[in-house]
């Protein structure tokens, strides 16, 4: 026998095995739900199993969905379920009859078939990006709201309201290349009542924050902005009516200059009184998936800065991002500046404007660390009424937060931060628990119960209970029931309870309408001295928003 | 020797033709329907939680270039800090923590005066119900910076507003700690705690009274709580015709204001405390 009818007939003896093998096993009577996306389930059985197009699925564990497309082994199914979910199978069709089929052909002929097939042209099928693709595949967007807020406090001279619109285009394509970013708002009060801190005689009030026209090519080449600019990337930049321009590198990174007018600070009125100019880096590198450093976002500015509210400066600003393994990732934002009232030759001495570290570590999967750290060392003058001029604003302030998924459904997090005014070496700290359930209702609910310790100039503590409900992309109602004590802020303590509520509807594909309230009332105090009813506030807003 | 042999088969076959990638997708599997529906290629279906930036939010809706680019490799790592996609309009003031305050669903702030405790200034009272620019005015920056969380950086406009009243504050020489005496929930109706020694307020038949009730005239500049003012006005409630008939058996009795409280301080174990029937009924 030659070696290749012995080889042959192994292959054979082999097929034979696994083929009773296979016969041998009972087909699996539960199906279950290999993964699983907001809306859709992936199915690992098909129409082989006796699945069909509209046939309603009850999970064994919680939820159901729909059938929607099946295959000879796979399907999917519209509703609400987890990876790993299983259910019962219906009760297979039954065997179809076995039909005689054709005597296969010749070699030769199959021969000739498979390279007829082998040799036949075919268009691929490929992924086109759409014309007038955007800043990085950007392909641009609108946004849209009106809205109406009202502030109330009882025995006070009356409610404040007020009435606006708010509109932002982000990236929209012009044709050519070009994009358009838009963000303004415009506001009405309605209704203001003395003291009025802000803006006492414009019960009207215009912003815009951006009117720009860009060109930014992800593949790289020149990059520039030009009308109201907020910066694209440069850190700390304030917004200006001018220009950016920069060379852009094929992967992100861009280098390059802006300059211009810079608004006023309150009104963001236009003005060639105050102006800026300067120069940034942007760089920005993705390292190898496997590799320690994952991602590495740096930028810098140095910069002139002519503003209303600081006066002339010469500022450095660096920002450096990274993200470590999967695990860390982490942020250094560092400013710093120096007076130039007298011109450049008689620099103020440099001050640290800033330091700011942000970082998120998730040591084990079920355990994630996040803390921040601010120092705000520059001075900033507000304009507190007409002609009333404070200076302050330095501050430091930390926070840390620790998060563990003990269970499936069960998050414990501890909550902690400082606040420290350097101006009046005032201080706040706070501590304490939060217990979450975080998959009731079949991943529609999450209820949260929390307590704060608080310490420093205005001691005391809070707590809350807290209920999320909502319906991914349709409904979300949020309701939250809180209590604080407050010390040293007053004559006596201060005990308030409060009640806040947002619902968030999608009205349609574009449309959603959102409604918050929140009120409070204070529990003591208050009887012995004053009207009872100089302790509640009541504070409402409603916004139909559209994104297109 | 069958095993032998099926060794040998497999050693000896040719090497399998390599998988062909999918055009504009490198290094992955070509498990089609883990992403893709047989109804079209878009919309693409692929569960996101799995790569440890769960999609929520809006970010459901956001196209996989609108993060990924124009990369082919979507297994290629993408920074997940909300600055990468968003600009900064706060030039950099909290970080590259957006969540913290900002809602995924909406982008619209979450940060109210519940939040706030989180910071050091608790909004108390009518703190709470105030719009955020009567505070934070830079619109430009879109800063939240604020100079002190000391009352009087804000308040001093109303401390100066006492000016020519019967409570000059800067006359009667009160301090700029607001809080000492005023409630975060109403500047009037406040509670003068030094007032006790000369004259009980936190309780007795005069608790609940306020300052302008007893001064209608305007102070000298006096050390708060020396009981030196002399200008409380006992005569605006308690009728000289009423106080003379009961006080007939007092030796020195004169119906003038400055003599009420030489007597009637109301201060536990030493002032005088009239019978309940000649209490005024407020």
């Amino acid at each position: 026998m030659s070696a290749a009818a012995r080889i042959a007939g192994a292959l054979l003896v082999a097929g034979l095995v696994a083929g009773a093998g296979a016969r041998g096993e009972a087909r699996p009577r539960v199906g279950s739900v290999l993964y699983a996306t907001t809306t859709r389930l992936y199915l690992d059985v098909g129409s082989r199993e006796g699945l069909a197009p509209g046939q309603a699925i009850r999970f064994q564990r919680a939820g159901s969905c729909r059938v929607e497309q099946v295959s000879e082994t796979r399907a999917t199914c519209l509703g609400s379920g987890r990876a790993g979910d299983t259910f019962a199978l219906p009760e297979p069709p039954p065997p179809r009859p076995v039909t005689r089929l054709p005597t296969p052909a010749s070699p030769a002929v199959l021969e000739q078939r498979r390279s007829v097939l082998a040799s036949a042209a075919y268009p691929p099928v490929d992924y086109h990006e759409t014309a007038g693709g955007g800043v990085e595949g950007r392909r641009g967007s609108i946004d849209a709201g009106i809205r109406h807020t009202t502030w109330w406090v009882s025995g006070g001279p009356g409610a404040w309201n007020q009435e606006r619109a708010d509109a932002g285009i982000r990236g929209a394509s012009l044709g050519a290349g070009f994009t358009l970013d838009l963000d303004l708002s415009a506001r009405r009060w309605s209704r203001r009542s003395d003291p009025i801190t802000f803006r006492p005689d414009d019960p009207t009030q215009l912003y815009v924050w951006e009117a720009s026209i860009s060109h930014r090519n992800g593949d790289g080449g020149p990059a520039f902005s030009i009308g109201r600019v907020r910066p694209y990337r440069v850190p700390g930049q304030v917004i200006l009516d001018g220009a950016q321009a920069g060379w852009r590198l094929e992967g992100g990174s861009e280098a390059g200059v802006f300059g211009g007018a810079v608004p006023n600070s309150v009104t963001l009125a236009p003005s060639f009184d105050h102006g800026t100019l300067g120069a940034y880096w942007i760089g920005q590198r993705v390292f190898e998936t496997d590799s320690t450093l994952r991602f590495l976002r740096h930028e810098a500015r140095i910069a002139f800065v002519n503003t209303d509210d600081l006066g002339k400066r010469l500022e450095g600003e660096a920002l450096v991002e990274a993200r470590i393994t999967r695990r860390l990732d982490a942020a250094v934002n560092v400013r710093i500046g120096a007076g130039v009232a007298h011109g450049f030759s008689s620099l103020d001495t440099i001050r640290l404007d800033a330091v700011r570290v942000d970082a998120t570590a998730r040591p084990l999967d079920s355990l994630s660390l996040s803390g921040s750290f601010r120092h705000e060392g520059g001075s900033v003058p507000e304009l507190d009424g007409p002609g009333h001029l404070l200076l302050g604003g330095e501050a430091r302030h930390a926070d840390l937060s620790a998060a563990w998924e003990a269970m499936e459904s069960l998050r414990i997090s501890v909550l902690s931060g400082l606040s420290t005014d350097l101006v009046t070496q005032k201080t706040r700290r706070w501590i304490g628990p939060e217990v979450a359930l975080t998959h009731l209702l079949a991943d529609r609910g999450v209820v949260s119960l929390g307590y704060i310790e608080e310490d420093g100039w205005a001691p005391g503590r809070s707590a809350w209970l807290q209920i999320l409900a909502r319906s991914q992309g349709v409904l979300q109602v949020l309701a939250r029931l809180s209590w604080f004590q407050t010390s040293q802020i007053a004559p006596g303590n201060l005990d308030e309870l409060g009640v806040s509520t947002s619902i968030q509807a999608q009205l349609g594909p574009h449309v959603a309408f959102r409604l918050s309230t929140m009120a409070r009332t204070v529990l003591n105090g208050q009887t012995s001295l004053f009207s009872a009813a100089t302790g509640q506030i009541f504070v409402a807003d409603a916004e139909l928003a559209g994104t297109f | 020797m069958s095993a032998l042999l099926v060794a040998l088969a497999v050693a000896a076959a040719p090497p399998p033709a390599p998988r062909m990638q999918p055009p504009g997708h490198i290094v992955v599997e070509t498990r089609c329907e883990a992403c893709h529906s047989p109804a079209g290629w878009t919309p693409v279906a692929f569960d996101h939680s799995k790569t440890g930036f769960p999609l929520e939010g809006r970010h459901v809706f956001a196209s996989c270039r609108a993060c990924h680019g124009s990369s082919t490799d979507f297994r290629a790592p993408v920074p997940t800090s909300c600055g990468a996609c968003h600009p900064d309009v706060h030039t950099g003031e909290f970080g590259n923590r957006c969540a913290s305050c900002h809602d995924p669903s909406s982008w619209a702030t979450q940060f109210g005066p519940d939040a706030h405790r989180f910071t050091n200034f608790p909004l108390t009272g009518r703190h709470a119900a105030i719009p955020c620019e009567e505070c934070h005015q830079n619109q430009r920056d879109k800063r939240f910076t604020r100079a002190a969380a000391d009352c009087f950086a804000c308040h001093q406009p109303d401390y100066l507003r006492t000016a020519g009243t019967s409570i000059d504050h800067a006359r009667a020489g009160f301090g700029t700690d607001c809080k000492s005496c005023h409630f975060p929930t109403r500047f009037k109706g406040a509670r003068f705690a030094g007032h006790d020694a000369c004259f009980q307020l936190s309780g007795g038949p005069h608790a609940g009274i306020s300052c302008f009730d007893c001064h209608t005239s305007l102070t000298s500049f006096i050390a708060p709580g020396t009981c030196m003012t002399n200008t409380a006005d006992c005569m605006r409630c308690h009728a000289c015709a009423h106080e003379t008939q009961t006080h007939a058996r007092v030796g020195g009795f004169q119906c003038t204001n400055r003599k009420c409280y030489e007597c009637h301080t109301f201060t536990a174990g030493t002032g005088l405390r009239p019978p309940a029937t000649t209490r005024v009924k407020r």
